[in-house]
């Protein structure tokens, strides 16, 4: 068991959770969801999201569409599939029990 | 002035420093290499990557600015992060890192030191002792550096581990420096690492150029003079080498041609006399005699055979070491000798003691004016005779009848009683504890009286069964005075030192006739 290990596999998962919920906000684009998750301090490096995002969207709970951007390319804009909303309701009730559980174990 | 190029990422032209552009270019085909085994997925992320690149470059640039430049392209770089700091990239889990750890444990059996050429200042010594203990390389260049200051000691240490310890060329041998098994898994790792570090050290040498050229010529340098002292070394190497593996197979000859011959296995004109199994016998059990013969084949066999294999080791460089092997050789080498010395001690104490014994008879005399001594003809002795000289002594041995054999010596001297006697006296001077007093009467010698001639004979005898402990048997004739007696020809073989008046040498006497006078010994004139 070691520290780093445990912190990156919590990490990992709240990061899916958080992108799912972002989402679940209105369709964004990577930069869109990277500036949020970086304004929580949930990321360090942008590099770390890409894989993230492409194993949710082979996972199909993710989709994505182009759309023109007003200055440059067009953007990759992600939207959550129904199956990535079920994910995230999912998610949710686990994320609150866990909550409570951790909560309650860490106050008594 | 600086030369600029033109990219296109993520569907937009960019101008960018030639200096920018290489970082990027290396960043990307590291991602690229790192993503690949994605296939469709790892394009897509690349893309995707490539996209906010151009994102985070466009805000960089402003109409006072359109190049990127190196500062621009390591500020992004930092922003996306390298492979290594992307978290959670590889699928990990409890599982496969205990996993880890088992084979980390395992590895350790398996390392071997190289000289690590990827992480290396110099020779790469450092970073293969890193390497090797699994720390950072910095702790054995810090002792190294230390040593340096102990009489320059860490310089020769350096020196000595860079010419001895072989360079990590192949990927197998980069994995065994570093304790993994070589597996097709490991080496596909491997190659994508150094693919990877072959990245990062163009990147590296961008950055410090000079540094790496002074540190090439540095390497150039000491690798010549390392090469000159490993090839002399490797000489010396082989001449000791040779020279072990000719001595060896040399002295083993040379003792086989010696041992075959004197064994007479093969019929030897060059030492007829000696047969050592025959020697052997006459002083030795037979039985102690063969175990003695294997221990001391032993004792020179090994030590030999050692030298051989050793030399073989040095010119082949064959590093295996065979533990049984050498274990088992100085076991075997050991208990031969304990056994020789076993053996020895057991057959000395036979020789210990001293014995001697004499019994005298009177000779039945009718008055003959003239006693004639004569040797009596045994031609049964000489049959198949085989005669061994040590040291001083001649040791007749009969194979045929088994019987050791001697020489008896007589002495004539002035007998006081007036009839001739004959005192036969018998030594032993090596003689065992328990033996020491019936070993004379296995002592054989015999004479016989014939009217007025005596008959001596040539040998006493021992039977080989008794072995033979340095007998002698004395004659001692005491003849009365005025007596006369005829010393014939054959008689010179057992006359001794005899005492006569004339200084006669006893090889002289025979032949002639002799009268006892009150003074002596005197040549007998008719």
């Amino acid at each position: 068991m070691n520290l780093e290990n445990a912190k990156a596999q919590m990490r990992k998962g709240v990061l899916e959770f958080c992108i799912l919920s972002i989402l679940s906000r209105g369709d964004a684009y990577a930069s869109d969801i990277i500036k949020k998750l970086k304004e929580s301090e949930l990321i360090v490096v942008e590099g770390t999201l890409y894989p993230l995002l492409s194993r949710q969207k082979n996972a199909g709970l993710l989709s994505y569409r182009w759309e023109e951007s007003p200055q440059g390319p067009p953007r990759k804009y992600y939207a959550l599939t129904d199956k990535g909303k079920e994910f995230l309701k999912e998610l949710s009730s686990s994320w609150s029990e866990l909550m409570d559980a951790v909560n309650s174990i860490n106050n008594k | 002035m600086k030369k600029a190029v033109q990219i296109n990422i993520g569907g937009r032209y960019f101008h960018i420093d030639e200096d920018a552009y290489q970082v990027l270019n290396e960043y990307l085909e590291s991602l690229k290499a790192h993503f690949e085994k994605e296939k469709e997925a790892g394009n897509e992320i690349i893309e995707d990557i490539e996209q906010r690149m151009t994102e985070l470059f466009e805000s960089r640039l402003t109409n006072n600015k359109q190049v990127i430049s190196l500062y621009d392209v390591h500020e992004v770089i930092k922003i996306l992060g390298r492979i290594e700091d992307f978290e959670f990239v590889e699928e990990k889990d409890e599982f496969k890192e205990e996993e880890e750890k088992e084979t980390t444990y395992k590895r350790k059996e398996n390392r071997r030191l190289y000289r690590d050429p990827d992480n290396s200042y110099l020779g790469g010594v450092a970073a293969g002792l890193g390497a090797y203990f699994n720390i950072d390389p910095l702790w054995p260049r810090l002792l190294f550096v230390a040593l340096v200051f102990a009489n320059g000691f860490g310089v020769i240490l350096y020196f000595i581990l860079w010419v001895i310890v072989p360079k990590a060329k192949t990927t197998a041998q980069k994995l065994q420096m570093k304790g993994e098994p070589v597996t097709i898994q490991n080496i596909e790792k491997s190659i994508s690492d150094e693919y990877q570090k072959v990245k990062r050290n163009i990147h590296k040498m961008k950055d410090s150029g000079k540094f790496k050229k002074t540190q090439e010529v540095f390497n150039d340098i000491l690798t010549g003079i390392g090469l000159l002292f490993k090839a002399l070394l490797k000489l010396i190497i082989y001449i000791i080498g040779i020279a072990f593996i000719i001595a060896g197979i040399a002295l083993i000859a040379g003792i086989g041609i010696t041992i075959f011959t004197r064994f007479n296995l093969f019929d030897s004109i060059h030492w007829p006399e000696i047969n050592l199994p025959d020697l052997s016998e006459i002083f030795i059990d037979p039985a102690n005699f063969n175990l003695m013969t294997i221990c001391i084949i032993i004792l020179v066999l090994v030590p030999l055979l050692a030298l051989i294999y050793g030399g073989i080791k040095l010119i082949f460089n064959i590093k295996a070491k065979n533990r049984i092997l050498g274990a088992t050789a100085l076991t075997a080498w050991i208990l031969a000798l304990i056994l020789f010395i076993t053996l020895v001690f057991i057959e000395g104490e036979n020789y210990a003691l001293e014995a001697s014994g004499s019994s005298t008879y009177t000779i039945k005399d009718n008055n003959y004016k003239t006693i004639y001594l004569d040797i009596k003809e045994e031609y049964d002795l000489y049959q198949g005779i085989t005669v061994y000289s040590i040291f001083d002594f001649d040791i007749y041995y009969n194979k045929s009848n088994e019987k050791i054999l001697g020489k008896p010596e007589l002495d004539i001297i002035k007998g006081y009683e007036d009839k001739p006697q004959l005192t036969i006296k018998k030594y032993a001077r090596n003689v065992s504890m328990e033996n020491a007093d019936n070993y004379l009467d296995k002592v054989e010698y015999k004479w016989e009286q014939n009217d007025s001639i005596f008959y001596f004979d040539q040998f006493y005898t021992v039977d080989k069964e008794y072995k033979w402990r340095f007998p002698k048997v004395e004659l001692i004739l005491k003849i009365p005075e005025d007596q006369i007696i005829y010393i014939s020809e054959g008689m010179e073989d057992i006359l001794g030192d005899v005492d006569n008046l004339d200084y006669y040498w006893e090889g002289d006497m025979t032949g002639k006739s002799w009268i006892m006078t009150e003074k002596g010994l005197k040549l007998y004139k008719n």
